[in-house]
């Protein structure tokens, strides 16, 4: 949605946590939850008219990993208070040793992940308390993630293993099918160009930075966010402040003849009440509305007319200011 | 003259099932009622003018399958008539009321007579139910029609579940050739938001192609020979995918460089519901005294700052023609550019939210009955066409897997998952491994009462999965609305799978739901199997 378009008030822009390791961001609408929780409660069936909600887990044990772009995974994970027990009990911790939790994440390149076949791995330490992580990965990878205590000795107990993910590219790749005619050297970079809709000429990691910047800041979708939403109101304030003021007027006219009575006012035909009233309603502008009201009784023998003029003008002195002390 | 170039229009149009028999008003459903006023009736007014004017024109669209299912609700069209009437009524106070005011007389006429003939079209042309309008156009050969996800459910964050996006596909494709009386041909992807694992289901279902962001088609392995001026084929299925052009949606969607900011064009802004006396419009607004927009506004956007000078239609339109000019141009040129670059026809995609035509953009519709004219009589570098008749004349392309993306702010996934809303996963993700389950084990299930106890289930799942939940909950208006939507299915979804598990199903309850969420009446839990 073109930014000024939008009913957003306030601009939210998902910031990247700046740390590879870093901390989760719970939500105001986060499910607050401890290392494992317990069981959800069951409530009995009453209608949806009890306040409808969410358990805190499923008494599940489980690691996720969802992809959130080329260089980032966020990952979620329930433990339930046995599976920590069984594992922290395995590792059979010496006196003066500790254990912490640790999430795992293995580069496997395409392979099935069997515990083992990793190229490498990274260690994210992560709260006891925490239910899910963000962390920075590199594009075009394959990751799987475990879930584990970590002993000060470095002995590693899993609670949960993940699902596979590929971090999609970043950029143009690198496979270039020769079925399709061999091309000029610069011939792919003229067309990344021009496919994103810039000036030819640019190099590629150029190229490929403005087509972020573009989907940054200009082609968002989404129209349903802005129904329903309130106008921004923003003051003409002086010397930058957010205070405003607005103010127009109306004239209403009203009166009353015999119910059978033809009445006109400034020419157009105006509906009586079945009582023989009626009420106008007029934006009244600045200048001089003379208000023809004419009453012609239903036997066409007599008319009366009355007729209000009203002028309105309007001052609007420079704001006035006041300073702290007075 | 052969043309040099194709131009493929494609409007995506799309609401969350908003429906709620059991309040007699709500909000949210007013975003239906806008849409329906704003831009499904003028869009449907373009295509007629077009058409009975004999000029050629190809439009793609698609219709997601919870908009098609509001529009066919003699609810939700009983409602729309309703508030229809009320703003007709405000039209003709306006009238009245701005008779010493001649700058916003003309207006106030203006928009009377623009909401009585919206009425006509809806009441008395298309019997109250637009899907008629839309199918007709789709037989008389001008809009090619598409489905998008059930519930426009955002593929890319289903951890891969394929059961999951299959059931988004399949129901999508039935509901679709329920309303539109044949299969759907192409697919318009939930906020563009492509899996790789969801091609097959899509062959499956018989659908020959679908759309993805720039960058999915720039992205794809092996690169594309023709950049996004081409469709590619993905490997082992045969769908073709085709990427958006950027240049042209620039031009339309940019805040900095877009026709919608031109100064005289309409101001959202200043809507009467918000500028006028409160006793005055307070018929027309919220019930509960909240002011809102009514869709009768006054001002231009004039420029950056809060001084707004009233509209002028005339100058408007003319504003919309040269725009329409420019756009066709533009288009020209770029097309002769590419010809000679890649050796044949580029194809470009120009995918916008149908929404984006009437009610952001007040000119849009406007702009697109002179695009099309211009496009047909003005020159003949470019031909409109739609991506099936394309294929059709070109079948062969390079096969190549689209990359992973998402039209969406930075063109992945963050808009959907952040710490606004990243909590709703954990509950989906079990939601539909649950699903998965249980459509298994009560595989031809007989029982009706357990029957229909899973098929609500899946229409819960299925109405938490709205990717519209996560997208408001980014954005921040109306969170609570979308906070309150996510709950509640997915703790209807706990209890009904719940109670089929212990099978100790609550009829009471299940016809609570049925009445509540009343979606995909046809839906088959088999889906899941």
């Amino acid at each position: 949605m073109p930014d000024h378009l939008t009913a957003k008030v306030e601009e939210k822009r998902p910031e990247a946590p700046a740390a590879a390791h870093t901390d989760p961001k719970p939500a105001a609408a986060h499910v607050p939850g401890s290392g494992g929780g317990p069981l959800p409660g069951r409530r009995p069936f009453g209608g949806t008219s009890e306040a409808e909600d969410i358990p805190q887990g499923y008494g599940i044990n489980c690691l996720v990993l969802l992809v959130r772009d080329p260089s980032w995974i966020h990952s979620y994970w329930e433990i339930t208070p046995g599976k920590n027990e069984e594992a922290l009990a395995s590792l059979e911790l010496q006196p003066g040793e500790t254990a912490s939790r640790v999430l795992r994440v293995y580069d496997v390149a395409g392979a099935e992940f069997n515990g083992y076949n990793a190229q490498l791995f990274f260690d994210i330490r992560v709260d006891d308390f925490a239910r899910n992580w963000y962390f920075r990965v590199d594009p075009n990878r394959t990751y799987c993630a475990e879930i584990g205590l970590l002993s000060s000795s470095g002995r590693f107990a899993v609670l949960a293993r993940s699902n596979t993910v590929r971090t999609p590219r970043a950029g143009m790749s690198d496979v270039i099918d020769d079925k399709w005619g061999t091309v000029a050297e610069d011939y792919y970079e003229n067309l990344y160009a021009l496919s994103g809709g810039f000036d030819v000429g640019k190099s590629s990691l150029e190229l490929r930075r403005m087509l972020e910047e573009r989907l940054r800041a200009e082609l968002s979708s989404g129209a349903v966010s802005s129904f329903g939403a309130s106008p921004v109101r923003k003051g003409a304030g002086a010397k930058g402040r957010n205070f405003w003021f607005v103010l127009d007027a109306e004239l209403i006219v009203y009166g009353a003849t015999a119910p059978d009575a033809a009445v006109t006012v400034q020419g157009r035909q105006v509906r009586l009440r079945p009582d023989g009233s009626f009420t106008l309603r007029f934006a009244l502008p600045d200048g001089v509305q003379r208000i023809d009201a004419v009453a012609r009784a239903a036997d066409g023998l007599e008319e009366r007319s009355i007729i209000p003029i009203v002028s309105r003008t309007t001052e609007v002195p420079e704001p006035v200011l006041h300073t702290e002390e007075s | 003259m052969q043309p040099k170039g194709y131009l493929s229009i494609v409007l995506h149009a799309h609401l969350p099932y908003v429906r709620h028999p059991e309040h007699e008003e709500f909000l949210e459903e007013d975003w239906f009622f806008e849409a329906m006023t704003e831009t499904y009736i003028p869009l449907i007014h373009v295509f007629e003018r077009l058409h009975d004017d004999g000029v050629p024109f190809q439009i793609t669209m698609s219709i997601s399958p919870t908009l098609a299912s509001m529009m066919n609700d003699s609810l939700l069209t009983g409602r729309y008539l309703h508030h229809l009437d009320k703003l007709i009524e405000l039209a003709g106070k306006e009238v009245e009321r701005t008779r010493w005011m001649p700058e916003f007389h003309r207006l106030a006429l203006m928009y009377h007579f623009r909401l009585t003939f919206a009425r006509t079209t809806f009441a008395d042309r298309y019997a109250r139910n637009l899907i008629h309008a839309f199918r007709r156009f789709s037989e008389l050969g001008h809009l090619e029609l598409m489905t998008c996800g059930a519930t426009h459910g955002f593929l890319p964050l289903m951890a891969g579940n394929e059961r999951a996006m299959r059931a988004q596909v399949r129901v999508a494709v039935a509901t679709h050739e329920q309303f539109f009386g044949a299969p759907p041909k192409g697919i318009w992807l939930p906020e563009c938001g492509f899996d790789e694992r969801v091609v097959t289901h899509l062959k499956d279902a018989g659908i020959k192609f679908f759309f993805v962001d720039t960058h999915g088609v720039l992205h794809a392995s092996p690169r594309p020979r023709y950049g996004v001026f081409a469709p590619i084929i993905c490997p082992d299925t045969g769908v073709a995918c085709f990427g958006r052009d950027m240049e042209s949606s620039k031009q339309v969607w940019s805040a900095q460089e877009g026709y919608p900011g031109d100064y005289w064009y309409r101001d959202f802004y200043r809507d009467v519901g918000f500028d006028l006396d409160f006793e005055y419009v307070k018929p027309y607004i919220h019930h509960l005294g909240i002011r809102k927009c009514t869709g009768i506004k006054y001002h231009r956007i004039t420029g950056p700052g809060d001084h707004k000078e009233v509209y002028d239609p005339q100058v408007a339109r003319e504003k919309a023609a040269a725009h329409a000019g420019n756009f066709m141009f533009n288009r020209e040129k770029q097309i002769e550019h590419l010809y000679g670059l890649l050796g044949k026809e580029p194809i470009i995609i120009a995918p916008y939210d149908a929404e984006l035509y009437g009610h952001w953009w007040y000119e849009g519709p406007e702009w697109l009955e002179f695009l099309c004219r211009k496009i047909a009589y003005d020159q003949q570098t470019v031909k409109l066409i739609t991506p099936s008749a394309y294929l059709e004349k070109h079948p062969t392309h390079q096969i190549s897997m689209p990359s992973v993306s998402s039209w969406g702010y930075k063109g992945y996934s963050e808009v959907w998952l952040n710490g606004t809303n990243d909590w709703i996963y954990r509950h989906l993700h079990r939601a539909s491994d649950r699903m998965i389950e249980l459509a298994g084990r009560h595989r031809g299930e007989r029982d009706p009462l357990t029957r229909r106890a899973l098929n609500q289930a899946a229409r819960e799942l299925l109405l938490a999965q709205s990717s519209d939940w996560a997208f408001i909950m980014n954005t921040g208006t109306m969170v609570q609305y979308a906070v309150k939507r996510t709950k509640s299915h997915i703790d209807r979804f706990n209890r009904l799978s719940d109670s089929i598990a212990r099978n100790a199903i609550d009829p009471g309850y299940l016809r609570e739901l049925e009445w509540k969420d009343n979606a995909f009446p046809q839906i088959d839990y088999a889906v899941y199997a």
